[in-house]
């Protein structure tokens, strides 16, 4: 069965994962968790710095949300941990997926230093190619969430 | 969201290239505003949807927002007090958005 996201009468949300891509989360989302609890640079873009150009600004800011960003990042992934196998989502478990596939995009295009004309002949070698081909299908996963969650 | 010409250069060693000049004093008087970057990442869809869901913007309104960062490279989002400020960033950053603050001038 395809891919599919679908918002029910009742505000729930109906999910089709197909198997292989259910792997592929499956894999991908315990590695997410561990490069963000282990501050690893890899996951840099999930946080980003607001005052680029104020230092001193920059440090309180990061003092005063301590690790609050981290924790929501955290959260999401749990969340869609945990509904792998789900065929019915709500609303927050939606937002959540929303969440964690954005970020799992964020990063996978960060590593792969993905432009606008990025594309899969851009790449030399197998991993780069297979790593891009992961991110095209990200992307493709999103806007059906987008488009389930927005309605239009 | 396409790589425009303006796309900021942001790696984690940029405090090493900006001089004195520019970490300015902040002015308590001044509004703040929140600047959303254009990233070669973001979906489309996904900025207009956030931008509706974060700040009540009807379709419209954040649809040409979202052109504007596509296109311009940047835009401003919203704006305030400092503290209103930070929390619109925080709320960016949660959804995967490139979000700063700069003092209005």
């Amino acid at each position: 069965m395809a891919l599919s996201f679908r918002r029910n009468g009742d505000g729930t949300f109906s999910i089709t994962i197909p198997q292989q891509e259910r792997l592929l989360l499956e894999q991908l989302v315990p590695q997410m968790r561990e490069l963000i609890e282990d501050n690893d640079q890899l996951a840099w873009r999930l946080f980003p710095d607001p005052y680029p150009n104020h230092e001193k600004a920059s440090a309180e800011y990061t003092d005063m949300i301590g690790d609050e960003l981290r924790e929501k990042h955290l959260a999401s992934l749990a969340v869609v941990e945990s509904t792998l196998d789900a065929k019915r989502l709500d609303d927050e478990q939606i937002m959540s997926w929303m969440h964690a596939v954005n970020h799992l995009r964020l990063v996978i295009g960060t590593r792969l230093n993905v432009e606008e004309e990025t594309e899969l002949d851009s790449y030399d070698t197998d991993t780069e190619q297979s790593l891009f081909v992961t991110y095209s299908y990200l992307g493709f996963m999103l806007e059906r969430i987008v488009q389930a969650i927005s309605g239009e | 969201m396409t790589a425009p010409v303006t796309t900021p250069t942001i790696d984690p060693d940029i405090d090493d290239e900006v001089d004195d000049e520019v970490d300015e004093s902040i002015d308590p008087d001044r509004p703040w505003l929140v600047i959303v970057w254009n990233d070669p990442i973001n979906l489309m869809s996904y900025v207009t949807h956030v931008l509706q869901k974060l700040f009540g913007y009807d379709r419209d309104k954040a649809t040409a927002l979202m052109l504007d960062v596509h296109e311009k490279g940047r835009a401003v989002v919203s704006n305030g007090p400092r503290e209103k400020c930070e929390l619109d960033v925080f709320r960016l950053h949660e959804h995967g958005l490139w979000a700063t603050l700069s003092q209005d001038n």
